[in-house]
Formats: C-alpha cells, structure tokens, sequence
C-alpha cells in the first residue's frame, strides 16, 4: 500500500510553533495540512485547534507521552497528565520569514523539558511536502521514546481500492447480516481459487 | 490460480456466516475454525496450533455470550440495563462490570471527554460498548492461550486479534476494509501480536458522536488502531473517531499504539507506528 508517495505533513512540537509562527498568506498553504497539524499536535478538535497560537502551544506539548501501563496490555491510558511533563519555552526569538512561495523553512528550535527539537519544512506547489527534524532529543530512554514521537509521523497517501491476499478484514463493526453474507461468498471465492 | 487465494469481498450475495477471515492457504495447517454470532456480530475464531482442546474454543465464546448478557444495552435484563434505568446501584454491579465501568472513566478523563459512555447516543442512555466488545475480546483470548493456543486470530465484526501468525514465518494479514466499497481494501497490515480495531460510520449508521457537539464527527470516514491490546486499540478507535481528524495524532500519543484514517475527501492518513506494518 501506499508507502510511495508518501507525504509527510508536519506534526512535531516544532513544526506547530513554526507553523503558528510564521505569518502566512492565506493562499499559501494548505488548509488541510494545517488544521490537521495543529489539531493534532494539539490533540483536540479541530475547531478549538485553530485558536490562537498561544493557546495551542501548551497542548502541543503534550505529545511527550507519560510512561505507559497500557502498552502492557492493561491499567490506565497512557494520556495521564502530560501538561505538567513538557511545557515548551522558545528558545529563539527570531521568527522564520514568511514563505510566499516554494521553498525549505527552518523552524526555530523548541528547548522544552526532554531536549530541543528543530524541524524544517519543505513547501512545494503552496503544499508541505516534507517535514524532517534537524535537531531532536536524544540520551536516556525516555527522552528517545519522546524523540519517536517529536518526528513527524503523519504520512498521507490517495485512498485507493484495492484487493489482496489477506487472512482478516478490520472494519467498523459490521451489521451481522451484511457483513456474514458478504464474507462468505468471498470464502466461497477464496476456496474455489484455491 | 497457484493456491494462494486471493481474498477479494464480492457484493454481498446469498450465503452462510463464516466471516473472519480466509481459509488457511495451501499447504497451512487447518486448526480450528469457527463462527459464532454474538455481541450483536460475528465473532469468528481461528486456532492455528495443533492439539488446542477445542473446548477453549467453547469456553472462549460461552464467555463472549456471557458478558453480551451481561453488559448489553440492548437486553432489558442485564446488569448495565438495570444499573441505567437505576434498580442497581454500582457497588451492586459485578466486578466486571465495576471494571470495566471504572476503565470508561478513565478514558473519560483523559480524552477531554470524547469517551463518554453516557453521552455519545442520542439518548443519552448508558452505552459501554465503546470498551466492552474490545475488552472481552481480549479476555476471551486469554482463554485461549491458557489452552496452550499461540498462533491464532479472533475477528469480533471488524475487531482483531492476531496472534502469532497463521503459518511459519508468515504474519497475519489484515485488511482495512474501504470505506465506501464493501468488496475492497483501503490498506493492509502484516501483523504478529497486534489488535487492529477500527470505528466508522458507513455501518451502522452515524452511531459515534461528538459528545461536546452531539453531532457526528466531521473529516474521518473511518479509524483504525493497531495496538499490544484490544481493549484499547478499540477504545481508542472509538474515542479517536469521535475527534475527527485529530483524533489520529491523540491515539499515536499513546505508546505502542497507531493510527490509520481514512478522511472524507479521499486521503489515508497514518502515523509512523504503522509504516513497517503497512503491506
């Protein structure tokens, strides 16, 4: 599937402060990639993303996650009170300059508790067509597990249909009916190829 | 063809219930195989190791029926069915119930709200669903492996566990089924030990809201989530789908968890988690 052409659209503590900071004509980018950015990073809706930088900036640091009992396979979620792990401090005053047109952006870097992240954008076609981080925190493990996270990790490819070899199929939860039915004359299929 | 059978979904046609997965390909090991309707779908086991007592297999979906008598909304004389219309208090509840009751609220508290088993239907009434088919997924496999089962899947309507993988040295492999077309694929996952759950709106109806808007959430078609557990790989599929597009980014936050979506204008979305997965 769709690891070729993949386009990774931003989504790091860096990225957000970077995009929220530099002021962009409204042609310039993408909306999609934007809103999906901020909302996101700041895991919220997207409509409360979009308010101003200086609200989003603090859930954007939340995407260190907390130390994990649910990775296990029980206990509680791993979202516990991730505000008080990582507020961000902009350790550069110097906004980047506005983009009005294609081009590679570097971000300011982002001191927050776990290192420094610094990330450049690659804008193409007034679309972001790459994301990659210059600087990230790196030495003890959770500090790694957070740089895991502080890289950009939203690919995007074009929905395709398609068909393939496959043991299992996930999907939301199927009618029983349509979902037997179908399954089956596709069983059927499968038995008289084989 | 060559034996190794291509799994294409046709349009439905007239059949039987048999719906989890293809049938061992040529040369694979049969094992057990079965198709169970309970929760309100179709839970399809499948064992691969050899000399598994199939009574695990029994015991395993007599559990699934249980805890569907148990916790369904749906039945008017189950435990969460009383405790909504207030004849049972919690304390009174069994200690499943008190569980999994306490896991919702949980992730009540730390998803801002967006898993909230009172507030995402319509009429307001008590739905612990979102946690529940996950949860006693995973609980049934339990039984299962404690019967010394290691390579098998469990597909509860679209809610995965593989386990092991279905031959030696192969993965299982799971479909994301596209959302507009029954009989196609929007992805494809090579996984071992992994459960895949996914939440959407093109069955069932729009019957996942945004319990701040009550309304249907905007910019997902549907949410996949690839996790260590079903218990939360299904609650984050359903609690992530209530967020619309943000939603992918808030379930990668948790560690060893990922996220695929699929949006309304046409695009796959997915997080790093998943690159070395996706097939």
């Amino acid at each position: 599937m769709p690891k070729r052409g993949v386009i990774a659209i931003v989504l790091t503590t860096g990225a957000l402060v970077l995009l929220l900071s530099f002021k962009t004509p409204a042609t310039t980018l993408p909306t999609g990639g934007v809103d999906s950015a901020v909302a996101i990073a700041g895991g919220r809706a997207p409509a409360a993303a979009t308010a101003a930088p200086t609200a989003t900036a603090a859930p954007a640091a939340t995407i260190g996650p907390s130390r994990s009992a649910t990775a296990a396979g029980g206990g509680v979620p791993a979202t516990s009170a991730p505000a008080a792990t990582a507020v961000p401090t902009p350790a550069a005053t110097d906004a980047p300059s506005a983009v009005t047109s294609d081009g590679t952006l570097v971000g300011q870097p982002v001191s927050f508790r776990f290192g420094t992240v610094q990330v450049q954008v690659t804008i193409s076609g007034g679309r972001i067509t790459d994301v990659t981080a210059l600087q990230l925190p790196a030495g003890d493990p959770r500090s790694s597990q957070i740089s895991q996270y502080a890289e950009p990790y939203l690919r995007e490819s074009v929905l395709q249909a398609q068909s393939a070899a496959i043991d299992l199929v996930s999907g939301a939860t199927y009618t029983s009916e349509a979902y037997a039915q179908s399954l089956q004359s596709a069983l059927d299929q499968a038995n008289s190829q084989g | 063809m060559n034996g190794h059978a291509t799994f294409v979904i046709p349009a439905m046609t007239a059949g039987i219930a048999d719906p989890g997965g293809a049938p061992p390909r040529a040369g694979e090991r049969r094992g057990q195989h079965r198709v169970e309707r309970v929760m309100g779908t179709v839970v399809t086991i499948d064992v691969r190791d050899p000399g598994v007592d199939p009574g695990a297999v029994d015991a395993a979906l007599a559990y699934l029926h249980d805890i569907d008598a148990r916790f369904s909304p749906f039945r008017p004389e189950s435990e969460v069915s009383r405790l909504a219309r207030g004849e049972i208090r919690e304390d009174e509840c069994s200690a499943d119930v008190r569980h999994v009751l306490a896991l919702c609220e949980d992730l009540r508290r730390t998803s801002d709200g967006y898993f909230d088993i009172r507030g995402h239907r319509p009429d307001g009434r008590l739905d612990p669903c979102g946690m529940v088919k996950g949860w006693a997924v995973e609980e049934a496999s339990r039984i299962l492996e404690a019967a010394g089962a290691n390579d098998y899947a469990i597909n509860a309507g679209g809610d995965v566990i593989a386990s092991g993988g279905p031959a030696a040295g192969r993965p299982w492999r799971v479909g994301i089924r596209h959302p507009h077309k029954a009989d196609r694929l929007a992805a494809v996952l090579a996984v071992r030990d992994r459960a895949v759950a996914t939440s959407g709106t093109y069955e069932r109806g729009e019957h996942i809201r945004d319990p701040h808007t009550g309304r249907p959430p905007a910019g997902l078609l549907s949410l996949s989530v690839v996790g260590p557990s079903l218990t939360w790989a299904d609650a984050y599929a359903t609690t992530g789908f209530a967020m619309g597009l943000a939603g992918i980014g808030w379930v990668a936050r948790h560690v060893g968890y990922g996220a695929c979506g699929i949006t309304a204008d046409g695009r796959v979305l997915w997080t790093a988690e998943l690159d070395r997965l996706l097939a």
